[in-house]
């Protein structure tokens, strides 16, 4: 069982109700329009923003919160997690501030507080803290959006055939009859259904994701260090053992590599 | 004399970064690097990719000596151990400015993630700097072994040094290329041209290929500092193997790009392309084809040119895959700010080669020529080396003195020359308001960006009755005026903004001609004109003044007594006097969408879709 979020872009009036809920629930106060600021709105202190690609379209944005998360994957001191919930969350006490996550997140999600001294990632997690503690029931933006464009659901199978059942309901509306984030990079736990081609919009990408989890990429060379580190050391032995012996062999004295040389003119 | 320049300039260079490193930790990064959410690695990581790939020339040369046991080449050891470990305390020094909280740097040693590529990153990092301090540790012990515990420990150290090389190579293999992985989770990020699920095998191969230009070019510094003298037999034979590993990573990179099918970007046109082929053609494959001629070859300084390029070469690579490689297709624009540039060329370089200079001066890191003994501890080096003809050093104070003069001349001049942002910490962007044009129906679009609101006024004054209203919306006025406009005030589209005006309370007490105008409102004008001092004794009356100025019967609230200067952005302003009003009239009316956001904005939020 894993948390899902469906957002339908087709019924955001961009009201940013979610935007406001998920400031007060955070307690994130003032936007501040600092230079660093990108055009996504979202920020050090706003984890969920609504943006306007058409006219006519609105798209909310969020963490992905991806089943296979590239932020969990890359951090060096695994101060992120992937809850058995579905949530993507993370320790800000062990951070050390490397940024990787930021590099790796296919979708750009992690911001920093740039604007202070002792900066920490911050993002969206589902509400986790609030709803681990009994306090909602669902996260705030879902409980906040008034026309029922982003609906939370317990189950991401759930969720999936809600969207289905959208689609297979209003032929036509859809994209491709497409669900964002049913498959890319393994699937993310925030699904979209939209109009239009939101490719542009919901990841930063030259060509598209593919389906293949982003950890894997990386996993599947560090599965090769030990063996490469205790390889190089055994090559490396015995070649030393090998070239050590036959010059001992050869010039029948004290091979040259044992740093004996080194002094010089020591006695 | 040289040497004497250039430590000058080096401390120089440091003592300006210190204030940087000062500016960078009281203020954070975002104040004073270019650095952003989309493009949270910037210069810093480029450089410490590029700079670090310097230390592979002391495993590549320690493997060459003390495992395949080539003679000739172990006059190259210490020197390239050298290398070595300055490139990864080059490191761990632009580590600690770009880490946003660098004294956790020690987590990885606790907390564990070995799915992560900087996780094993930062474990060969402690890993191999200790093996290279002990692989360089027996250069510094040799000079004290009169003691007897530093001769217990050289000793011990001398013994165990094949096994310290092997977990050396191994480690710098192995961090090496891990660098490289770092890269492979970031398709999104990087062109297809620079962008390589074996990119760990390309940093590898790279690497080689820098360190041992790396040699050469350090050589070549030597040889123009302190009038070593070039070795005209390794050095070439070094060039040469250089060019084949070159040839190496280049053969593997395109193949690598053929093979996934992204061969058709190599003969596109554009910013990257251009990149790519000047990388691959002008820095390394022209160098290491001409590094083939024995002419080339064997005059030093073209020989040291080529090395430059190859290493500016590979540099450029590994800045392209961390940085130049990524604005297409993150669509992002960084560039480094000054301090970064400072930091960068700066603080960085100039504390590696400032090491550098030191050990080369006062420890056996090159292999004593033959005809000269090993000096006596016991003496202080001499100011003048006859046989050389080279002056090696002066008295300890004057160098002392001259060194620190130029460290605080540059730190000062730094000082004074620091951006605002950097000193002060980074403010919000201003966006200014400009007013609503139009009587009877205004067109409200405060920053000018072309989305507005139709402000039927003349209308809300019909239906709000009359003139009396007015003071509904217009709560505040200016001295002399009535029904002073929003943006008067409101003077930021989206920041609080303070409303007080000094230049104008002094021009208009100035104009009352009542005496000298700063008494009227601080009380001592005789004390020191410190912020503190005018915030205590001047507040609480221009707080009254404030308030009393506003209007009776004033409908809009003030959510913050105590911020009564400060008038919030313009946006919060109109929507929070706008729809507080149209909420409280959909009861009254009975029109529940009167509130909603397309009753103003009409161009605006409409529902594509009723919900069903």
């Amino acid at each position: 069982m894993s948390y899902a979020i469906l957002t339908d872009t087709t019924l955001c009036t961009g009201c940013d109700k979610c935007v406001d809920a998920c400031v007060e629930i955070n307690h994130l106060g003032d936007d501040i329009y600092y230079p660093w600021r990108e055009k996504d709105g979202l920020n050090g202190n706003r984890f969920c923003s609504v943006v306007r690609p058409a006219p006519d379209c609105f798209v909310r944005l969020q963490c992905r919160q991806c089943l296979d998360p590239a932020c969990v994957s890359v951090c060096p001191v695994g101060a992120l997690h992937k809850t058995d919930e579905g949530s993507v969350i993370y320790d800000t006490e062990i951070c050390m501030g490397c940024r990787y996550c930021m590099m790796a997140c296919p979708f750009g999600i992690p911001r920093y507080e740039w604007n202070r001294a002792v900066p920490h990632i911050r993002k969206c997690t589902l509400c986790f803290e609030a709803m681990a503690r009994g306090e909602i029931e669902q996260p705030a933006c879902t409980a906040a959006c008034p026309e029922h464009a982003t609906v939370f659901f317990e189950d991401r199978d759930e969720a999936l055939r809600e969207a289905r059942r959208r689609i297979a309901e209003n032929p036509g509306t859809y994209f491709e009859d497409r669900i964002w984030g049913e498959h890319e990079v393994g699937g993310t736990s925030v699904l979209y259904l939209s109009s239009m081609d939101l490719s542009a919009v919901l990841w930063h990408s030259f060509k598209p994701l593919g389906t293949e989890p982003l950890p894997e990429r990386t996993e599947r060379i560090m599965v090769t260090v030990p063996p490469t580190f205790f390889g190089v050391c055994a090559v490396m032995a015995g070649t030393y053992w090998v070239i050590n012996r036959r010059r001992r062999l050869m010039d029948g004295e004290p091979p040259a590599g044992s740093l004996k040389s080194d002094e010089g003119g020591e006695p | 004399m040289r040497v004497r320049v250039t430590k000058i300039v080096l401390w120089g260079l440091v003592g300006a970064s210190a204030v940087a490193l000062a500016a960078r930790f009281g203020n954070g990064l975002g104040a004073t690097t270019n650095l952003s959410d989309l493009t949270p690695w910037g210069l810093w990581i480029g450089l410490k990719l590029a700079g670090v790939a310097f230390a592979a020339g002391g495993f590549t040369i320690a493997g060459v000596v003390y495992i395949f046991q080539l003679g000739p080449y172990h006059k190259l050891a210490r020197r390239s151990v050298l290398l070595g470990l300055l490139g990864y305390t080059f490191f761990v020094v632009s580590l600690i400015v770009d880490l946003g909280i660098p004294w956790n740097i020690w987590r990885p040693v606790f907390y564990w993630n070995p799915h992560s590529p900087l996780f094993e990153v930062a474990w060969c990092v402690m890993l191999y700097l200790t093996v290279l301090l002990l692989e360089f540790a027996p250069v510094v012990l040799e000079k004290y072994r009169r003691i007897h515990v530093i001769d217990v420990a050289y000793r011990f150290l001398v013994a165990a040094s094949i096994p310290i090389v092997i977990l050396g190579i191994a480690l710098s293999v192995l961090h090496q290329s891990s660098l490289g992985t770092l890269f492979a989770i970031t398709p999104h990020r990087q062109h297809p041209l620079f962008y390589s699920p074996i990119v760990n095998v390309l940093f590898f191969v790279s690497c080689v290929a820098m360190g041992l230009g790396a040699v050469i070019v350090e050589s070549y510094v030597a040889n123009l500092l302190y009038r070593r003298k070039l070795d005209h037999e390794l050095l070439p034979t070094i060039g040469r193997f250089m060019a084949w590993v070159v040839w190496l990573f280049i053969t593997i990179r395109i193949a690598d790009l053929v093979i996934r099918g992204d061969g058709h970007h190599l003969i596109e046109s554009g910013w990257n392309n251009a990149l790519f082929w000047f990388e691959t053609l002008a820095l390394l494959l022209l160098p290491s084809l001409l590094i083939q001629l024995r002419r080339v070859r064997n005059n030093r300084t073209l020989l040291a040119v080529m090395a430059f390029a190859v290493v500016g070469g590979f540099m450029l690579n590994r800045l392209t895959v961390a940085g130049l490689a990524t604005i297409t297709p993150t669509g992002t624009h960084y560039f480094p700010s000054a301090l970064e540039l400072l930091m960068s060329f700066g603080l960085v370089p100039g504390i590696a080669v400032l090491i550098w200079m030191f050990l080369v001066e006062h420890y056996q890191v090159w292999q004593p020529e033959p005809e000269v003994d090993q000096p006596d501890p016991s003496f202080a080096p001499p100011q003048f080396d006859p046989v050389s003809g080279v002056w090696l050093g002066d008295s300890m104070l004057a160098a002392f003195r001259r060194n620190s003069l130029a460290f605080i001349v540059a730190a000062a001049l730094a000082f004074a020359l620091l951006p605002h942002r950097a000193l002060y910490g980074a403010g919000a962007v201003p966006t200014p308001v400009q007013r609503a044009r139009g009587s009877t129906v205004m067109r409200i679009d405060g920053d000018r960006n072309g989305i507005a609101v139709e402000f039927k006024h003349q209308m809300h004054i019909d239906k709000l009755g009359d003139k009396d209203s007015c003071v509904q919306c217009h709560h505040l006025d200016e001295p002399l005026d009535k029904d002073t406009p929003c943006w008067v005030c409101h003077r930021d589209q989206w920041s609080a903004t303070d409303i007080f005006d000094h230049d104008r309370h002094v021009a208009d007490l100035q104009r009352m001609g009542t005496g000298d105008p700063c008494a009227a409102c601080h009380l001592n004008t005789g004390g020191p004109h410190t912020a503190e001092h005018t915030a205590s004794c001047t507040a609480e009356g221009c707080h009254h003044g404030h308030l009393e100025m506003r209007r009776e019967g004033v409908t809009v609230e003030l959510k913050d007594k105590d911020r009564a200067r400060l008038a919030v952005g313009y946006v919060d302003a109109l929507h929070g006097v706008c729809i507080s009003c149209h909420k409280k009239k959909a009861a009254e009316l009975n029109r529940p969408h009167h509130p909603d956001c397309a009753t103003c904005h009409l161009d605006g939020p409409v529902p594509v879709r009723s919900a069903g």
